[in-house]
C-alpha cells in the first residue's frame, strides 16, 4: 500500500548567529513523512525539536540560518518565494503550541479568531464566500473538535474557557482550513492527564476522518508511543533512532534511547534509573563524531572520530550508532 | 527551552562587555553615551578645559564686551567681557551637581518608602507612606521652589532643597509597584516562611530585583532635574552670580536678543545638548534591561 | 504506635468568591504522614492538592481543622510559627524558575535559611552553602553563580537544598519535577530519596505523574475537588484502585512498555471537562463524571470508610 509522501525532509541544517559565536543546531536531519501518518518527534529539552517545527514552517528567528531540503509535495519550503510560502502557511500546514493560553489572543473573540484564519486561507485559495459562509465553516469545525455549544463558545473569549478547550479551539483552526499537515508542538503538556488524553484522541480521530498528517513533538515517551505511527528519537539536533513505534519501544537500540526508555518511571514500580550521565551537547563545539558519545557508556573510539549515520537495523527501523554494524 | 543552562557566568569583565554588545547595537544610546562622558568630563576638568578659566568669577573686561563669536572666543563674549564658552563650561558643575544631589538624595528615601509602603501593603504603613506620597506628588516642583525661596534665600542649596523634596515621590511610586509585583514571587514567599525579616525581604530579595527600572529613571531623571534646576535659575532662585549658571545666562542674555544672539543661544544648545544625552543614554539603558529579561 | 509527623483532621480552606459564596479549595482533607515516609498526593488541577501544601507550609490560614506537627496544634498560629517550626516544616516549589532570586548568588540564597536557623541544626549537619550543594549532588562551583546560569534540574536540585538547609523534619514537594526532562527528572528524585534515607525525612510528594508516584511515595493519597477520594498504600492503589476516579486517572496513563498496559485497570474515558471549585456539585462531587453513578450519589455526599487495612475510600460504592 503505497501512500504519497507529504514531507520528505532532507540533511537539514540550522544555525543560530549569537555573541559567542555560531551555534550548529541542527545537523543533517533528515526524514520523510506520508499522507495519513502521525509521526513522534521525541527528546528532551533543547534537542531542536521546536527548531525543526520553525524550519519546516520557515519561521526561524533573524539570527537563524537554515541549509537543506524541505520538500512539502515536492516543492522546496527553503526555495520557495515569499508569496508561495505565505501560501503554504495558509493553506497547507499549521502549527498548534504548547500553550493554548498564549496562542489565543485575549481581547478578541473566539469566533473573530477563527474567522480571520478562515478568511485568509478562502482567499489564498481564491474562492469567493460571504461572511456567512465563514462562520457556517468555523461552526463546523468546533464541533468536529467536539466542544459543546459551538455557538457560546464562538461569542466567548478566550479566558472564559478552560485550557482543555483553548487547545481544541487552536485544532478547529487547522481542521476548519482542511490542512494537509499539522506540527503539534507539546500539546497537551500544560493539561491535565484526563484532558491531554482527550485532546491526543482527537488528533488520532482527526487523521483517521480527514486523512491530515501529524508531526507530534513531545518530550513524553508514553504519550508517543500511544498517538503515533512512526517515532524519530532527537538527541542534540540531530536523529538517532527512527522507526515504527511499536517496534521501536520493544526494541530499542541506540544507547539515548535506551537510556531515556530506562529513566521513565513504570507503573511496575521498579525504580527509576539513575539519570542520564554527562550533559546536553553544546552547540557551540560540537564533537566531530557522534553528539552523544560523552555521555554513552557503549562507545568506543570510532564514535569520536566520524559521525554515525543512520543505518538499517530491523524493518523500516533506522539507527544511528557505529555499534549498530555488529 | 527553560532547561537550557545559559552560559553566562563570567567575570565581570566579560559581563561588561556583553551589557556593552547589547548596548552598542542601538547607536542612539552610544551617542549619548559619548555625550555623558564628555559632559561628565568637561565639568571636572573645567579648569583645563577652559580657555579663560578665571571668568567664571569675578572679572570684568569691558574692552572686549559683547564680541560675537570668533576664534578667541568660541561662544562670544557677554557684556562684562568674559568668555561665554568658560562659562558654560564652568556652569556644568553646577548643573551636574544639582541633578547628583538631588538624585542622590531622593532616590535612596523614595525608593525605601516605596518598597515599605508595597510590601507592607494594605497595612497603615501602606496608608500612611502612600497618602504622603500623594500629597508630595501633587505639588509641582517649581512652585514648590518658588515657595521655598521666598521663604528661605535664594541659593543653589535651597533649590536643590526644594527640588529633592518633591522629587522622591516618583521612585516611591515606581518601588511600590515593583514591591506589590514582587510580593508574589516565590522566593520572597519562602524567605517569609523562613522566617527572614521585613528588612532582608525589602533590601536583600527586592531591592536588587528593582534596579533596572531605577537605573533607567534616574538616568531620564537628571535630564528633566537639569532643566527644573535650569528653570530656577532662569528666575534667579538658583546659583547667585557671579557664579555661572546656565538658566541665568539665558535669562541674562534675553535682553539682548536678537543682536547678541549667542548670549543665549549657546547655553541653551549646551542645555538641549545634556538632556539629550542623558535622554539617548536612559532610553538605551530601558531597552537594554528589557531586552535582557527576554533573554 | 509511633506519633504522625503531620496530622490533619478534615482541613479546610475557603477562598471568598463573590457575592458572598466561597471557593471550597480543601473540604476536609484528613491524613497522616509518619516519619521517614513518603505520602503521594495526587489530583488534577482545581483538586486542591497544593492548596493543602501551602496551608500546612503556614502561607495560607486553615478555615477549619486541625494541624497536628508532632501532637502539636499548629492550625491557629498561621503566620504567629515559632522560627524552630518555621524550619521543621518546609516546601519546594513547582516552577524551578522563579522559586530562586535571579539577583542573588546561589551562595547568597543559601546562606539564608542557615543564617536563619543556626540553632536547628546539629553537629555534622551541613553548614555552609557549599555543603548544601555537595548534599544534593551540584559542584561547589555553582556557589558565585546566579540562577540563570543553571538548567532547570539544577535550579531544583538548589531549592532542594535550601529546603533540607535547616534540618527539617517534613518537607512539602509541590510537583517538584513537572517542569523538567525526563533524564533530569530521574536525577532529581534520586536525589530527593537519598536525602530522604539520609536524614529520615518525610515527604508529601505532590503530582499529577501517577507513573513517578508509583515509585516514589509509600502511600498514595487521591483528591478531587478538595476531598480525598481514596487512600492505600502504593501498590495496593495501583493494584486494586477502588475509587471510579482513580481508576479513571489509572486507565488514562501513558505508559511505554506492554508489560504497564496489563496493569492498568480497564480504559475509562472521563466525558466532559473538570468542574471548576466554584460550582461543586450536590452530593458527591464526582457524580457528574463518574461511571457508576447511582441516585444516591448525586444527593448524598458518601464518608470516607476503611475497607481494607490502611485503605480509606470515599464512595457509595462500598459499603
Amino acid at each position: 500500500m503505497n501512500k504519497e509522501v507529504l514531507l520528505e525532509v532532507k540533511d537539514l541544517n540550522v544555525y543560530y548567529r549569537v555573541y559567542e559565536g555560531l551555534l550548529h543546531v541542527l545537523n543533517d536531519v533528515s526524514f520523510s513523512l506520508v499522507e495519513g501518518e502521525r509521526l513522534g518527534l521525541v527528546g528532551e529539552t533543547g534537542c531542536g525539536k521546536t527548531t525543526t517545527f520553525r524550519a519546516l514552517l520557515r519561521v526561524l528567528d533573524s539570527n537563524a540560518s537554515s541549509r537543506g531540503d524541505i520538500l512539502y509535495k515536492g516543492r522546496n519550503v527553503n526555495k520557495m518565494s515569499q508569496t508561495e510560502l505565505l501560501n503554504t502557511r495558509r493553506t497547507e500546514m499549521s502549527m498548534i503550541f504548547q500553550d493554548p493560553t498564549s496562542s489565543l489572543n485575549p481581547v478578541f473573540k473566539v469566533g473573530e479568531q477563527i474567522s480571520s484564519v478562515i478568511r485568509a486561507n478562502l482567499q489564498a485559495k481564491g474562492i469567493n464566500y460571504s461572511e456567512n459562509d465563514i462562520k457556517n465553516i468555523a461552526l463546523k469545525a468546533l464541533s468536529d473538535v467536539l466542544l459543546p455549544d459551538p455557538e457560546r463558545i464562538f461569542e466567548s473569549y478566550p479566558f472564559q474557557l478552560s485550557g482543555g478547550m483553548r487547545q481544541r479551539i487552536c485544532i478547529a483552526m487547522s481542521v476548519a482550513t482542511e490542512r494537509k499537515l499539522l506540527l503539534a508542538d507539546e500539546p497537551g503538556t500544560s493539561l491535565d492527564v484526563t484532558i491531554q488524553a482527550q485532546i491526543l484522541g482527537l488528533l488520532n480521530n482527526l487523521v483517521k476522518t480527514t486523512g491530515m498528517s501529524v508531526i507530534l513533538a513531545t518530550h513524553s515517551l508514553g504519550v508517543v508511543r500511544e498517538t503515533t505511527d512512526r517515532v524519530c528519537i532527537m538527541y542534540g539536533g540531530e536523529i538517532v533512532e527512527i522507526g515504527p513505534t511499536r517496534s521501536l519501544f520493544a526494541n530499542p537500540f541506540h544507547p539515548y534511547t535506551r537510556a531515556l526508555l530506562a529513566c521513565v518511571p513504570k507503573l511496575t514500580g521498579e525504580g527509576i534509573a539513575e539519570g542520564i550521565p554527562g550533559e546536553m551537547v553544546s552547540y557551540l563545539n560540537p564533537p566531530k563524531g557522534c553528539r552523544f558519545q560523552p555521555r554513552c557508556s557503549f562507545c568506543n573510539e570510532d564514535c569520536n572520530r566520524t559521525k554515525p549515520k543512520l543505518t538499517l537495523y530491523e524493518d523500516d527501523h533506522y539507527v544511528a550508532c557505529h555499534k549498530a554494524d555488529l | 527551552m527553560n532547561d537550557k543552562r545559559r552560559d553566562n557566568f563570567g567575570s565581570f569583565s566579560d559581563k561588561t562587555r556583553r551589557a556593552w554588545y547589547r548596548l552598542s547595537k542601538n547607536k542612539l544610546s552610544v551617542v549619548g553615551f559619548v555625550g555623558v562622558i564628555v559632559i561628565v568630563l568637561a565639568a571636572i576638568f573645567a579648569p583645563l578645559i577652559a580657555p579663560y578659566p578665571t571668568h567664571a568669577g569675578k572679572v570684568v573686561d569691558f574692552l572686549n564686551a559683547n564680541q560675537p563669536p570668533s576664534l578667541a572666543h568660541l561662544c562670544g563674549t557677554d557684556p562684562m567681557g568674559r568668555d561665554v564658552f568658560s562659562r558654560i563650561v564652568f556652569a556644568l558643575r553646577s548643573t551636574l551637581l544639582m541633578g547628583i544631589i538631588v538624585l542622590s538624595i531622593s532616590v535612596p528615601f523614595g525608593t525605601t518608602m516605596g518598597l515599605m509602603a508595597g510590601y507592607f501593603q494594605g497595612s497603615l504603613i501602606d496608608s500612611l507612606i502612600t497618602r504622603l506620597t500623594d500629597v508630595f506628588l501633587a505639588v509641582p516642583p517649581l512652585i514648590l521652589a518658588l515657595a521655598v525661596a521666598a521663604l528661605l534665600k535664594p541659593s543653589l542649596m535651597n533649590a536643590m532643597l526644594a527640588i529633592t523634596i518633591t522629587w522622591w515621590t516618583w521612585y516611591a511610586r515606581l518601588a511600590y509597584g515593583m514591591a506589590v509585583t514582587l510580593n508574589r514571587e516565590y522566593y520572597v514567599r519562602s524567605a517569609q516562611l523562613l522566617g527572614a525579616s521585613w528588612m532582608h525581604i525589602i533590601f536583600k530579595e527586592m531591592l536588587p530585583n528593582c534596579l533596572s527600572p531605577i537605573l533607567t529613571k534616574m538616568t531620564l531623571d537628571m535630564g528633566i532635574v537639569i532643566m527644573t534646576a535650569a528653570a530656577l535659575s532662569f528666575v534667579g532662585l538658583g546659583e547667585q552670580p557671579p557664579a555661572p549658571a546656565l538658566g541665568t545666562m539665558i535669562s541674562d542674555g534675553v535682553k539682548y536678543m536678537p543682536d547678541q544672539w549667542w548670549l543665549t543661544i549657546f547655553p541653551a544648545l549646551a542645555i538641549m545638548i545634556i538632556v539629550l544625552s542623558f535622554n539617548l543614554l536612559g532610553d538605551g539603558f530601558r531597552d537594554l534591561f528589557s531586552t535582557e529579561e527576554k533573554q | 504506635m509511633d506519633i504522625p509527623i503531620l496530622k490533619l483532621s478534615m482541613l479546610k480552606k475557603y477562598f471568598p468568591y463573590k457575592k458572598g459564596s466561597f471557593v471550597k479549595a480543601v473540604d476536609g482533607v484528613s491524613l497522616e504522614i509518619f516519619r521517614g515516609e513518603t505520602l503521594g498526593l495526587v489530583g488534577e488541577s482545581g483538586s486542591g492538592k497544593s492548596t493543602v501544601a501551602y496551608t500546612v507550609v503556614g502561607m495560607y490560614e486553615p478555615t477549619n481543622g486541625q494541624i497536628l506537627y508532632n501532637d502539636q496544634d499548629i492550625s491557629s498560629l498561621y503566620k504567629f510559627r515559632s522560627n524552630e517550626i518555621k524550619g521543621k516544616i518546609r516546601i519546594v516549589f513547582q516552577d524551578p524558575n522563579s522559586s530562586l532570586n535571579p539577583r542573588r548568588t546561589i551562595r547568597q540564597i543559601l546562606f539564608t535559611p542557615l543564617k536563619l536557623h543556626k540553632n536547628d541544626r546539629y553537629k555534622g549537619f551541613p553548614a555552609s552553602p557549599e555543603a548544601l550543594l555537595e548534599e544534593v549532588g551540584l559542584s561547589s562551583i555553582y556557589a558565585y553563580r546566579f540562577s540563570r546560569s543553571l538548567s532547570g534540574g539544577e535550579r531544583q536540585l538548589v531549592a532542594i537544598a535550601h529546603a533540607i538547609a535547616t534540618n527539617p523534619d517534613l518537607v512539602l514537594l509541590d510537583e517538584p519535577t513537572s517542569a523538567l526532562d525526563v533524564s533530569i527528572q530521574a536525577k532529581v528524585i534520586n536525589r530527593l530519596m537519598d536525602l530522604q534515607n539520609r536524614y529520615k525525612l518525610s515527604y508529601l510528594f505532590i503530582t499529577h505523574d501517577l507513573s513517578l508516584m508509583r515509585n516514589v511515595a509509600h502511600r498514595v493519597a487521591i483528591m478531587y475537588l478538595g476531598k480525598i477520594c481514596e487512600i492505600a498504600q502504593t501498590k495496593e492503589f495501583f493494584e486494586k484502585p477502588l475509587h471510579p476516579y482513580t481508576q479513571m486517572l489509572l486507565s488514562s496513563i501513558p505508559v511505554v512498555t506492554d508489560e504497564e498496559e496489563q496493569l492498568k485497570p480497564k480504559k475509562i474515558t472521563s466525558r466532559g471537562e473538570i468542574p471548576s471549585p466554584v460550582n461543586i456539585p450536590p452530593g458527591c462531587s464526582f457524580h457528574l463524571r463518574c461511571p457508576f453513578v447511582t441516585d444516591q450519589c448525586k444527593k448524598l455526599d458518601p464518608d470516607m470508610k476503611e475497607l481494607e487495612a490502611r485503605h480509606y475510600v470515599r464512595c457509595h460504592l462500598y459499603k
